[in-house]
């Protein structure tokens, strides 16, 4: 295991801890999350919410997974990170083909439609987790200091933590409404 | 060396506080900012007044029904609300009470519940029982379309022959917001 793989796994961690709290976290936002797959998803009422269940339930294992100091469930974990985002870019991209505007609830409350950014926010993170078990399986010989090993640890979890506020982050640097401007 | 790892680890956990604290001012900012051009100052809509046609909308409401302006009953009633505002609070449940007097059962009243799903939650429980309610968010089709942008507001309709005409506001929850 290499320190790369150690980010990795602290960014995934980080990221789907916060979008299982954020989904189940608050009353209602579960509720609010399974109308949003309403528009997404090809199956109809009463599976809707079995999805959002699974969705929810394998985010929870794959933070799960990632923590467990063991080789094959860091694998695993990476691997089901990596399907799992994987089936969001797809779901997403076709959503924003079709012109559904559905807010985006992945990390639970937020303003903004589903768009291109997010297909390539989860394009990117499904390829970030799918170098990083590509990484464990090739084992790349890395060191395990103990210390390196936490601040590749920490540096992932803080990236992760940035991930699901990105939106907020690109909010700051677009104009104001124009008329405020005018 | 202990001495440097102790200050870095330090310096990492100030980061990460500081780091923590701008994002919620960023939520912050972003909850109080302006939310697009229908909300900058001076761009209000102008409300929909008694004796003008009551322009055509479509929604969904929680229980999964078609609303729209051709199936809403004679003198129907439609109150818009949000969790958000104060006086919304305060008249929820003086709106139940008269939604539930009205005849004609939960058709008669229609209910907009602006906000975040989550937290409309308690008005959608308080009113399903008497009316028909439709959850959107801040600035949705409803209130675009029937010109609503502050809340509490009621539209009194009356269909005949095929046009629906606003007759008026109700006067108990118009009270409340500022005359204009």
């Amino acid at each position: 295991m290499n320190y790369f793989a150690y980010g990795v796994r602290g960014l995934l961690t980080a990221m789907f801890l916060i979008a299982v709290a954020g989904k189940v976290g608050r009353a209602g936002a579960f509720s609010a999350f399974t109308d949003s797959l309403r528009p997404l998803a090809a199956v109809s009422g009463s599976a809707v919410r079995a999805v959002a269940l699974a969705v929810v339930a394998v985010e929870g294992a794959v933070c799960l997974a990632l923590i467990l100091p063991y080789t094959p469930a860091t694998l695993a974990g990476l691997l089901t990170a990596t399907a799992l985002l994987a089936v969001f870019t797809v779901v997403i991209a076709r959503s924003v083909g079709r012109g559904t505007t559905v807010r985006c609830r992945c990390f639970g409350r937020s303003a903004a439609p589903l768009g291109r950014a997010h297909v390539i926010r989860n394009g990117l993170l499904a390829s970030v987790a799918g170098v990083g078990a590509a990484a464990v399986v090739t084992g790349p010989a890395g060191g395990s200091d103990p210390g390196m090993v936490a601040v590749a640890w920490c540096t992932g979890a803080v990236a992760g933590g940035l991930v699901t506020v990105v939106e907020d982050l690109v909010s700051l640097f677009r104009p104001v409404a124009p008329s405020m401007t005018e | 060396m202990a001495a440097l790892t102790s200050a870095v680890v330090l310096v990492g956990i100030l980061c990460v506080l500081d780091l923590l604290l701008t994002i919620g001012v960023i939520k912050k900012l972003r909850e109080y900012g302006p939310a697009g051009p229908a909300r900058a100052p001076g761009r209000g809509m102008t409300p929909l007044r008694p004796g003008e046609e009551l322009p055509p909308f479509t929604a969904v409401s929680v229980d999964g029904a078609l609303v729209s302006r051709s199936l809403l009953p004679d003198e129907a009633l439609i109150a818009f609300l949000s969790p958000n505002c104060e006086p919304c609070r305060a008249k929820l449940p003086e709106l139940v009470a008269y939604a539930a007097a009205e005849p004609g059962g939960r058709d008669r009243t229609l209910a907009i519940v602006v906000g975040e799903p989550e937290e409309c939650e308690r008005f959608v429980r308080e009113l399903s029982s008497v009316a028909r309610v439709v959850v959107e968010p801040r600035g949705g089709p409803v209130c675009a379309a029937l010109r609503v942008d502050a809340f509490p507001a009621t539209l009194r309709v009356r269909s005949d022959r095929d046009r629906t005409v606003v007759t008026g506001h109700m006067v108990d929850l118009a009270r409340e917001a500022s005359p204009r």
